[in-house]
Parts: C-alpha cells; structure tokens; sequence
C-alpha cells in the first residue's frame, strides 16, 4: 500500500483548498454535532483560513470554526490546492 | 435502564414509551404539508433502516423506519403529506386517524422556515388536536441565507410545545430534534394541546361538547376539539356519528344551522379564519426578516474577527465597549466619575439621576415615602409600616431594581448575537479561555457578568455541554457585576486619601476577582465529571446581519420576563426574609438595627471574620444585608455606624488600607446576591447545588480575602 501523500489532518490542510474528509477520530458531543453539520466522511469542503486559532472551513454555503484540537481529529485528504 | 422523565419539579410522568426486550421504544409520527422536506427528514434521521408497507385498506405506501439513540429505538412512522387534517382527502384521513386512534408517543410536525404561513396551517390542527408534539422547522439554513429570523424559543412558549429549527438537508438540528422528541415522550418536557378561542362560536362548540360525552364511539377524540369539527361540518366524524349515536348527528347540524344563522357566517369559514388569525398573530411575532451584510464588509469583519494577531483584541474591545455603554446607560459610569474629576459634581450628580437605577431608585422611594405617610396617617402599627414599605415593597424593589439591567444586558448580547458577532467573538477567545478549560462560548455570559451576574447565569444556555454550564454558572458571581462596582468605587474613594490609591485597589479588586473566577474554574473542571472532558469548539459562523431591533426587543423582553417568573417569587420571599432579619428582634418590631435578629446574627458572625481584619459587627451585619443587593452593604454601614455618608461610616470604622482592601475583595467575591441565587437555583432545581454554590463561593471569598489581608500586611506600602 502507498502512503497517500495528500492525507493530512484538518489541523494541517492548508488555507484556500478543498479537502474530502475521510475519517473523522473522535466521539463526543461535539464530533456529533460536526456530522449534523454535514462534516462528513466523503464531504469536501473548503478551507477558509488556518492559522493560529480555530480552522475556519466551508461547507455548502455555511462557515463553520473548528478549533485545533477537534480539527487535529478530523482526517482529510486535500483535493484542490 | 436511565429515565429522562423527572427532570421538572411537578411535572406528571406521563411515560407512555413502552419498553421492549429491555429497550425503551417511543412511536414517533411525522406530519407535514407537503414539500417542507419531510421525506428528507425521515431519510436522514432512520437511514437504511427504513421499511415500505402499505396503510391498512388504502393504495398509499406507507414508510416507517427505526433509528436508535442512547438505547432508546426511536419507530417513525411517516405520515402522507397533508395541507390540512379536515379528512377531506385519503391522505388526510390516513394522517388524521393514525394520530387519534394509534395516539404516538410524540407527533413530530415539519414545517417549512421559509413559508410558515403556509405550513403551518397544518402544525397548528395537529396541535389542537394532540397534546404530544414537537414543531421542527425545517430549511432553518435557506431562511439564514434570506435573512429571516425564525424565534423558536417565542414559538415554542406560544405553542406550548418544544419547536426545534432543523435542516435536513445539511443535517443540522437532528440530535435536538430527537432530544425534543424524547423529553416529551418521557414527560420531561410538558406540554399541552393547543386551544384556540373561537370568539362566538366557542358558545356552540360548548353546548355541542356537552352532548358529545354521551357518545361513545367518539371517546378517541377530545370532546372541544370534535365539537369544533362537527360545527365545521366534518364528515368522517359525522360519518362516526351517523353509524354509533344517529340522534346526536342530528344535534350536531342543528347546532351548526344555528350558529350559521345566528353569526351570519358559515362556521367553517369562522374557524378557518380564527387559525389564520392565529398564525398571522404567532408569526407577526416569531419571524423577522432582516438584511444580510453586504460581502465585502462580511469579508472584512472577518479578517478582523479571524485573524491571529487582531482578533483577540477586537473581541474584547468589542465586549468591553458593549459593557461600558452598558454600565453607562444603567449608572452613569465612568461618566459621572470622569464629570466628578473635572470638578463638575453638580452636573455629575444630574447625570446619575437620570440613569435607568436613578430613576428606578428615585420612584422606588418615593412610592415608600407616599405609602409610609399615608399609613402613618392612618394611625397604623410601625410594626405594619415597615413591613409594607421596606419588606413588601423592597421585595418588590429588589425584583424591579434588577430588571431595567437584566432587561439592558439582555439588548446588548441580543444585538451581538443577532449580527453575527457573537459567534466570532466566541471563536476568537477561544484560545484564552481553553487556559482555564472553558471553550470560546463562555466568555459571553462571564462579560455579560460585568453587567449582572443574573443574565451570566441564564446566558450559559448557550454552552455546549452540561458540564461547561454547571462550571460558568458556578463562576459567574465571582465576575463583579455593575452593584459591586457602586460598592467598590465608593469604598475605594472613601478609604483611600489620593486618586491614584483608589484607583490601584478598584483595578487589584478586579483582577483578584478574576483570578479567582480562573482559579475555581480549574477546580470544578477537575472534580465535576466527565473529568477527561476538554471543551472542543465548534462554532457556526453566521452570516453578518444588519440587527433587528425588533429581534433583539423580543430576545430581551421574552429573557427579562423569563427571569421574573423563574426567579421573582423567590427573590420576593428571601428579601421579606432579609427584612425580617434586620427589622424583628427578640422584643418583636425593633426601630434600631442593634436589638435586631441581624444584630445578633451579626455579633455571631463578627469573630469569625477577625482572622481577616473584619470583626466587627457593624461589616457583618452590611454583609449579612449585602445578600438582597450587593449595594445594600453601603447602606447597612452607614445604619449601623449612625453616621450620613460612605465616608463617614468608613472613618468611623477606622480602617487600616489593608483591611479596607481585604474589605473591597471580601464583600466582591462573598456569596451571589438573592437574585443571582434565586436564578441559579431556578435554572438547576437541585437544593445540594444551589447549596454547594452558595458554599463555594464564601469558602472561596474568605480564603482569597485571608490571603489579601496577610499579603497587604507583608507589604509595607499598603
Ligand atoms: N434548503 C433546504 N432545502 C431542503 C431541506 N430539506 C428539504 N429540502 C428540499 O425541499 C424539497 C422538498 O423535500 P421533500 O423531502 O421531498 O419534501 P416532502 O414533500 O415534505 O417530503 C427538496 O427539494 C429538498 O431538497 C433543508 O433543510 N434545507
């Protein structure tokens, strides 16, 4: 099996890209509520910024603030740079 | 097997979920008019568990599905989609009979966010109908992209039923959909069947329901509700009655022929129109449109608000700007502080008078003053005087007093949520507040904390787990509120000589607050459970919006009228309590503080606060009076020490610096004022917490002052 290079975390997948998340490593509440909220494994969604505090993404036409801690769980896979 | 039913002091379980190889089960039916996007719900919420049938007799596929949650199976049963349960069509029948005769444990309703005045005609007969309901609104996101407000906690009060905003196509809203579904089936959530008044016909549909007992075949139905149908001139129920009881059908359209001559209008018309009158009425006041910022501005806020190096700082600037217009508008501070510092006292006084508490105070006393002469007039008892003027009407008093603040903080946060900013705020302090295990969220209610501990209280809703709630509403009055601050600034400008001096303590008092806010915070994270549980943040970010005044007048009108009834009878008693304390002594009435019960309580509690350089009765005693209002401790010393002014009660006490700031941290973090107590305990119901809470916060006040107190001896300079 190959190391698929583009797999990274939310935490990491760098601003402006599109990612397809794959997996998402966490079971609370919170990790819920993320797939209510239609962050689901097979979604894409868009980064909006990632810098320092919480990720900011896009899914559909709502923005969503993730913070590191639950993005660091969230894997994805970048589709567009 | 873990009940959710019990939750409310008083309310009647009325469990009819059974229970099925160990496992609860609860029928839920879904209704709705078509195209509001049931079908997408039902898909979304049972998956592939979903199975295909028929409807007894009839050609309709009938859908059902399971889903399970927390070990209880959830059965849906999808209705047809109908406009309207007038049994009219095979599709309402189908909908309608399933309600009466299967009675679900729950009828979830869909209605569409974007069109209720169209969908919810349905919501509502199925409301007058059924008493076990919960209204999802559906397309909650479309309506957020046209700016529409839909006020679901309004509705859900007018309603008398949970209303839950949902979007099944994202799939938003479902966990508190089901969590909705699931308290009204186990009774946790009381609800009730809608009744409407129908002006002149209710004196019909009255005599009708009298006569409809007699019935039998009619037992399924209830009686106010078939009588209003037959006067509409139903026939599947005149269809039921024609077969079971013949001589009533003939009553029935007597009675319909009647009220058409005597109204001059066809009954069903009538009560179309009283349920159009109903939903124009419900949404007038539940759905607001308003504007969506335009994109470039949108843009740039968030630059601001989302930047690593700018947004911290703009979201407390932005909360602190809130809070001090605020405070200014409620007190006059700084305002007057900064009038007084210039030498204008004369206009500083004028503008404290004509602050909300000014005038709030200012008719208080005077109402006390009308009332105290013309009882007096009257040759009746001191004993009864008081009571009414100072017990009765203080009481009265501290519930009025706390309401222009609680009703002001409530349109300031009501204005930052209904633009959008709040959620940035909450997502650009997120960092800051995971230091002490709080998410972004809960630096909210702790600002609105500077204001009123009250609306901090009832503001921690907005957390996302129980625990979060518990430990902010457990923290909140340690954040000196606006009274504290009155207290203070007086203390401070009363016991230190120089400007600079006074100012040094107010701001040492604050940050020893806060610390101390931050110290118990990471103490109740660690003993409260789930203790592993570290906050995660996860924010929607709304589109900004132009605020709606009337959204944010509703959000504080419906919040300030929600803390009088939860909290307003308890607040009323414990401050008769309060006044009997400080006015009853062992001889009965007493005109001086110093024969009273207060007194007594006071002396015994005065050695117990030497350790901190308090002992004396006359602090016990304003703290012990400190608990109806925070302001009241300045009032208390003044009593007590005979003297006519802050200052002078203070220099008759004779203070060290030291003890006078260890009484400024003392009388700051010392037990949450009545109301904040009456709020706390009216949010949890449980006597042990609002106990603990009381206790932590006077165990927690007299370490932090113990500390202060040999700290400020150590130190020469103080
Ligand atoms: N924007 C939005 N559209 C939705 C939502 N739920 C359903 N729809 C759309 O509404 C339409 C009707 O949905 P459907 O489930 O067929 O409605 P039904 O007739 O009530 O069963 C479809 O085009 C759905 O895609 C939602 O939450 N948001």
């Amino acid at each position: 099996m190959t190391v698929d290079y583009r797999r990274t975390t939310l935490e990491l997948a760098p601003p402006g890209s599109q990612v397809r998340v794959v997996e998402i490593r966490h079971h609370s509440g919170q990790a819920r509520r993320l797939m209510e909220l239609g962050v689901v494994p097979g979604a894409v969604v868009r980064v909006v910024s990632n810098s320092a505090g919480p990720v900011v993404i896009e899914a559909g036409s709502a923005r969503f603030a993730i913070g590191r801690g639950l993005a660091r769980k969230i894997v994805v896979e970048v589709v567009e740079q | 097997m873990t009940r959710l039913a019990r939750e409310h002091a008083g309310t009647q379980p009325q469990s009819r979920a059974r229970e099925e190889g160990g496992r609860r089960r609860v029928r839920v039916a879904l209704a709705g008019a078509p195209n509001v996007g049931k079908s997408t719900l039902f898909n979304v919420l049972v998956g592939a568990r979903r199975f295909v049938g028929n409807w007894p007799g009839k050609t309709i596929d009938r859908y059902e599905g399971e889903l399970e949650h927390h070990g209880v199976v959830l059965r849906l049963v999808d209705l047809p989609g109908t406009y309207s349960l007038s049994a009219l069509s095979e599709e309402e029948v189908i909908a309608r009979d399933f309600i009466v005769h299967e009675k679900p444990d729950v009828v979830v309703v869909v209605v569409n966010a974007v069109s209720l005045e169209t969908t919810m005609y349905l919501a509502l007969q199925v409301l007058e109908l059924y008493d076990r309901v919960v209204v999802a609104v559906n397309k909650m996101d479309a309506a957020a992209r046209r700016g529409l407000h839909v006020l679901l906690d309004r509705m859900s009060r007018a309603l008398g039923v949970p209303v839950v905003g949902v979007s099944a196509l994202r799939g938003e809203g479902l966990h508190e959909l089901i969590e909705s579904v699931l308290a009204v089936a186990s009774g946790a959530a009381r609800t009730q069947r809608l009744r409407l008044n129908y002006g002149g016909l209710a004196h019909y549909a009255a005599l009708l329901e009298g006569e409809l007992g007699r019935c039998a075949a009619l037992r399924d139905y209830p009686p106010d509700w078939a009588a209003v149908r037959l006067l509409e001139g139903d026939s599947e129920l005149e269809k039921v009655l024609a077969e079971a009881c013949p001589e009533l059908l003939e009553k029935a359209r007597q009675a319909r022929r009647r009220a058409e001559e005597e109204l001059g209008a066809e009954p069903a018309l009538l009560a179309a129109s009283t349920r159009y009158a109903f939903i124009s009425e419900l949404l007038r006041s539940c759905v607001v449109y308003s504007g969506v910022a335009r994109k470039s501005t949108s843009e740039l806020l968030d630059k601001i608000y989302l930047s690593r190096l700018l947004g911290l700082p703009a979201a407390l600037t932005t909360l602190m700007s809130v809070v001090v217009v605020a405070f200014a508008i409620n007190t006059g501070f700084p305002l007057v502080q900064i009038l007084e510092a210039l030498g204008h006292s004369d206009l500083a006084e004028l503008v404290e008078a004509y602050t909300l508490s000014g005038l709030v105070n200012a008719a208080l006393s005077g109402l006390a003053d009308i009332t105290a002469s013309t009882l007096s007039a009257r040759g009746v008892s001191p004993l009864l005087i008081s009571l009414v003027t100072e017990g009765i009407l203080g009481g009265v008093g501290a519930i009025l007093a706390f309401l222009p603040l609680i009703f002001l903080v409530f349109i300031f946060f009501g204005f930052l949520e209904d633009t959008g900013v709040m959620a940035r705020i909450a997502v650009a302090s997120h960092a800051l507040m995971e230091k002490v295990r709080l998410s972004g969220k809960a630096l909210l209610p702790l600002a609105l904390g500077l204001g009123c501990n009250v609306p901090a209280i009832m503001g921690t809703k907005i957390l996302p787990s129980d625990k979060e709630k518990l430990v902010a509403s457990f923290v909140a009055p340690l954040i000196p509120c606006q009274a504290r601050l009155v207290i203070l600034l007086a203390l401070a400008t009363a016991l230190f000589s120089s400007a600079a001096a006074a100012l040094t303590a107010l701001i040492l008092v604050y940050l020893v607050a806060l610390l101390a806010a931050g110290i118990l915070t990471l103490i109740l994270n660690r003993v409260i459970p789930p203790k592993e549980e570290v906050p995660e943040l996860l924010v929607e970010l709304p589109p900004y919006h132009v605020p709606s005044i009337r959204v944010i007048w509703w959000y504080a009108v419906d919040n300030a009228l929600h803390f009088l009834k939860k909290a307003g009878v308890i607040i009323f008693l414990l401050s008769l309590a309060t006044w009997a304390l400080l006015r009853l002594g062992p001889s009965g009435y007493v005109e001086s503080v110093e024969n009273s019960f207060a007194y007594i309580v006071g002396s015994a509690v005065a050695p117990l606060l030497a350790p901190i350089g308090l002992g004396r009765w006359e602090i016990a005693l304003a703290l012990v009076s400190g608990f109806i209002a925070k302001e009241s401790v300045l009032a208390t010393l003044i009593i007590a020490t005979s003297s006519t002014s802050a200052a002078e009660a203070l220099s008759r006490l004779a203070l060290s610096p030291s003890q006078a700031l260890t009484l400024m941290v003392f009388a700051t973090l010392y037990m949450p004022c009545l109301a904040t107590l009456a709020t706390f305990h009216a949010q949890y119901r449980r006597p042990k917490l609002t106990l603990a809470f009381v206790a932590a916060s006077l165990v927690l006040a007299y370490a932090i002052s113990l500390v202060t107190y040999i700290v400020c001896q150590a130190i020469p300079v103080v």
